[in-house]
């Protein structure tokens, strides 16, 4: 079904038979789904930047004219209100640019007299500079700090607390709780660290479901014995943790079935600037 | 019994675990409401709560659900709640051509403040690659440089950009239903 479909649909301009089919394949098809609202966000750019034909707007404004369209068309644009304001704020005059004007003036500056003395200490400096950092680099990390290099990937481990008052072996009457991991923005990998209060025994697996996209990531877990509290450990890649709702849930396997142990909510976003 | 009465036993239809439940079931009432109002339905929020409620109660009764799915089932009986909805009132709420007019100086006379606002809620849920990404598509006319720049195809970055709307859930996802009251933990959606 192409965009030109969808849109006359969204605009309340399709013939009834088409648009039944489509009604219905948005019930049995949440990809198609998306692409729908995804073209309706669009269409809400479009008529923005009247980009519509006067036959287009006249139909956008026909269709939208309801209550809560307007409301999708309100929180539309406070995105674009904040992407000119981000706009406003990265443009300068190119006259008042101040690599502009150095651009202009180099060719000058390059022929004055003074300016090889000027080029050797400046390169003299610079060299000097690369050279401590190159030096001294590595030792001015401290031991686990989270910062990556280059050829390093950055670790956040967190260490999940929050239990419903659903999940197995419950107190009744807890509140369900959720954790907020907040990622910073360079995080490859995440840690996702549980405490068991009993022994193990056989091996656990973990799945981290997201509530939001209905996507299930099936998991290896590690297990660190301990005195007192046993710790399991399930690693996964930040990108398969887009920000947004998750429930990480731990499973023994007993024979042909498999025992949930425990369950945890948890919310994913990340840092801010 | 109104929409109003989803119980914990309803809700287990969409997911063992309460916790996910809730959060299907509000996605669920979400895209309903959102595809009711594309069907042009005056009350698409009280139509889809109806139609989830009423299709949560007969797949708890047993429905046979194989061929739609509950999801597929629930849209399925969402047109008929809105033709009931549509027999009881019929009147359309429509906007005035002034309003429409109060609409366009709106987009001209934004206020600057909330804008800014919002651009720091923004930068502060996504991370800065993905809200430049967003920002710039929200306000550039032609998406031909952007798509290039990142090298996916148009179609790819709609859906792209509006997954990172829905992020934004409480600036940017529109209309949301009413969320029932449950003690997940989770907090409620910004109607």
């Amino acid at each position: 079904m192409d965009d030109e479909v969808v849109a006359n649909f969204l605009l309340g301009t399709l013939d009834q038979e088409r648009s039944e089919r489509l009604f219905d394949r948005l019930g049995t098809d949440a990809d198609f789904f998306e692409r729908v609202a995804a073209c309706e966000d669009d269409l809400i750019l479009r008529w923005h930047h009247s980009q519509l034909s006067a036959a287009e707007r006249e139909q956008f404004e026909r269709a939208y004219a309801t209550p809560a369209r307007q409301h999708r068309i309100r929180a539309a644009l406070a995105i674009v209100q904040a992407g000119e304001a981000w706009r406003s704020s990265q443009t300068m005059p190119a006259a008042a640019h101040p690599a502009t004007e150095r651009r202009i003036g180099s060719w000058r500056w390059w022929r004055a007299p003074i300016a090889m003395p000027r080029l050797a200490i400046a390169t003299g400096t610079a060299f000097l500079v690369l050279a401590v950092a190159v030096t001294f680099w590595p030792w001015a990390q401290p031991p686990g700090s989270d910062t990556a290099g280059p050829n390093r990937s950055l670790t956040f481990a967190t260490t999940l607390t929050a239990i419903g008052d659903k999940g197995p072996g419950e107190e009744p009457g807890r509140t369900r709780n959720y954790d907020r991991v907040v990622l910073p923005v360079q995080t490859d990998v995440v840690q996702l660290r549980v405490k068991l209060d009993a022994p193990v025994g056989q091996p656990l697996t973990a799945e981290v479901l997201s509530v939001d996209a209905g996507q299930a990531h099936s998991l290896p877990v590690e297990v660190h014995p301990a005195e007192l509290l046993t710790t399991a450990v399930v690693t996964m890649s930040a990108s398969d943790l887009p920000n947004g709702d998750y429930v990480l849930t731990l499973a023994r396997a007993d024979g042909n079935r498999s025992t949930v142990i425990s369950r945890h909510a948890f919310r994913v976003s990340r840092a801010g600037r | 019994m109104s929409a109003d009465s989803v119980t914990p036993d309803l809700l287990a239809i969409l997911h063992p675990d309460p916790v996910v439940a809730e959060q299907q079931y509000r996605r669920l009432l979400s895209d309903l409401t959102r595809a009711m109002e594309w069907r042009g339905c005056h009350d698409p929020e009280g139509v889809a709560a109806e139609a989830v409620y009423r299709g949560l109660k007969k797949a708890a009764a047993g429905v046979d659900l194989s061929q739609a799915g509950l999801r597929g089932f629930v849209f399925g009986i969402a047109k008929l709640v809105a033709k009931e909805g549509w027999k009881r009132d019929t009147r359309a709420q429509q906007l005035a051509p002034e309003t429409w007019e109060q609409m366009a100086s709106r987009r001209r006379d934004h206020e600057a403040a909330e804008a800014q606002l919002t651009l720091a809620s923004i930068q502060r849920v996504l991370p800065e690659q993905e809200w430049q990404m967003l920002l710039r598509y929200s306000t550039e006319t032609d998406h031909e440089d952007l798509c290039r720049e990142l090298g996916v195809e148009p179609g790819y970055l709609r859906v792209k950009i509006h997954r990172l709307r829905k992020q934004l859930r409480p600036l940017a996802a529109g209309a949301l239903p009413r969320a029932r009251s449950r003690a997940t933990g989770l907090p409620k959606e910004s109607a």
